[in-house]
């Protein structure tokens, strides 16, 4: 990374970090087992309707493109993204791993994942999702604070990412806990020049239930060398 | 047979409980402890007090132990710098509640809360949490992450003391010999004072350990929470534990300054105590201010 272009930024600096709750809000639940019936065909048959309509823009059936490489303004869809590689792994141990905690250690952190694909996403390739796709997936506070801190990358065209890895370290005792290291090689033109762009960052996330959240980062974005 | 069956089940139910949780930690005085001064309280100032202290317990003397080791280490969760300030065990100071005493007796007094109080009481400053261990839990949180690197800063050698022998320089330690470096005053002049600035020295180097693993792999801060959690008996909970740990990983060792309290030697009574000098005061005033020495 050429150290003249890099720049770091810190994790969430809020006073109340620390201590702010995530419990998520549980709704009422209804004995009225009538609206879940209604409920689920009219999901159903949205459903179905939606895909109808698709299809009618797709008569030959021809495979979706990947989620990774939809349109987006700066990435034209002829251009390949390179794919995810992640490995995720039983972390905090001090001996051995058994098969559960590995078994475990997998599933989670791919959960994880996804959310943290979704966002690098939004961030690299669909700028207009960002802002939501962060506030999904982040705490508030660090949401707040990578906003803010503009960790995303210069606006270029014809965006090309060229590589893009996740290892995340799983708690394996809890599986409520688990650290990140993302790493992100991009190119494209800015300015009428060439630009390339070198993203790492580390991240910490907690699950509460079954979602898991960032609460904490810290990124370095640069020139590569 | 069922009367049979329900007292063979209490009584092993009451076996059971007697046996030591493995990853809850010791009960007793050696294990390491964390734990929280105020309930309910929150800091909302961005800085962050946590009081380490180390006492004198061990095998024949588990409980009753004295603090040994004083430390108040604040953090300015902004800047992400920080400062430990030490006090020498002898310093003689108003344990609330108990009239003038020897700081190190306030942890027999009222536990760790007491010392808290104390410090509270001497600096001004609110302290957020206490982290307390004696030798044992000294002994095996090392042994359980491997061998330290130590900056001893003078030819150490106290064979009937501490045990510590040592050259100067840097040295990778691993518990028993870590434990010996921050016990030894008898090589030093001014005794338990240079021993106070050895023991912060030695947290520092804990420090620069810490981002060393988590720099070459940041999923190692999960096994420093691991180890924390099956050798100490935490008052806080695991997500509190969580974020202090990233918290910590975050502050740069160059970052901290360190400062023991000056004191000058003399007697109360029968007892050999030191005064705490009058031009602390500003000290705690800008560590209160600042969270930095």
């Amino acid at each position: 990374m050429n150290p003249g272009n890099t720049m770091v930024v810190r994790y969430p600096q809020s006073r109340h970090w620390l201590w702010k709750g995530r419990r998520l809000v549980q709704g009422n639940r209804t004995n009225k087992g009538y609206w879940i019936g209604g409920a689920t065909a009219l999901v159903i048959a949205v459903i179905v309707l939606v895909f109808a309509l698709l299809d009618g823009d797709n008569p030959s059936g021809a495979p979706r493109p990947h989620p990774t490489n939809t349109v987006s303004a700066t990435a034209p869809p002829s251009i390949h993204q390179a794919k995810w590689r992640v490995h995720a792994f039983p972390a905090g141990l001090t001996s051995q791993a058994t098969k559960k905690q590995r078994k475990t250690a997998h599933l989670e952190g791919l959960r994880a994942a996804r959310g943290i694909e979704d966002v690098y996403n939004a961030v690299f390739l669909q700028p207009s999702l960002a802002t939501r796709s962060v506030r999904r997936h982040f705490e508030r506070h660090a949401a707040r604070a990578f906003l803010r801190a503009k960790t995303r990358p210069p606006q270029m065209n014809r965006t090309q990412i060229t590589y893009r890895s996740m290892h995340i370290g799983v708690d394996a005792r809890t599986s409520q806990r688990a650290i990140a290291t993302v790493t992100i090689l991009s190119r494209g033109i800015r300015n009428s020049k060439r630009a390339k762009i070198k993203h790492e960052s580390t991240l910490w996330l907690e699950r509460v239930h079954r979602v898991w959240k960032v609460l904490a980062f810290r990124a370095d974005q640069g020139t590569p060398k | 047979m069922i009367k049979r069956l329900l007292i063979s089940a209490a009584l092993m139910a009451l076996v059971v409980s007697l046996l030591p949780h493995p990853g809850r930690g010791s009960t007793n005085a050696a294990a390491l402890r964390i734990g929280r001064v105020h309930a309910g309280y929150q800091p909302t100032t961005g800085k962050l007090f946590v009081l380490v202290i180390g006492n004198d317990a061990r095998h024949g003397n588990p409980n009753g132990a004295l603090a040994d080791a004083i430390h108040l280490v604040g953090i300015d969760t902004h800047t992400m710098k920080a400062g430990i300030l030490n006090f020498p065990r002898d310093c003689w100071v108003n344990i609330p509640g108990h009239g003038m005493g020897k700081i190190n007796s306030s942890l027999v007094a009222g536990g760790p809360q007491l010392v808290a109080r104390t410090l509270e009481s001497l600096t001004g400053i609110r302290i957020d949490y206490w982290v307390m261990t004696g030798f044992g839990g000294f002994y095996q949180i090392i042994k359980a992450l491997g061998k330290i690197k130590v900056h001893i800063p003078r030819d150490l050698y106290d064979p009937s003391g501490s045990g510590a022998k040592f050259s100067a320089g840097v040295h990778q330690v691993g518990p028993l010999q870590a434990l010996s470096f921050v016990r030894d005053r008898h090589d030093f002049p001014n005794g338990d004072v240079a021993r106070t600035t050895n023991q912060a020295t030695f947290l520092l180097d804990l420090l620069r350990t810490l981002r060393r693993d988590v720099a070459r792999r940041p999923a190692s801060l999960l096994k420093w929470i691991a180890v924390a959690r099956r050798y100490t008996r935490l008052d806080i909970s695991l997500n509190e534990l969580f974020r202090l740990a990233i918290l910590a990983s975050d502050v740069s060792p160059k970052d901290v300054g360190v400062t023991t309290v000056n004191v000058t030697f003399g007697f109360e009574g029968s007892q050999s105590v030191v005064f705490i000098s009058p031009g602390a005061s500003s000290i705690y005033s800008r560590f209160k201010k600042t969270a930095r020495l």
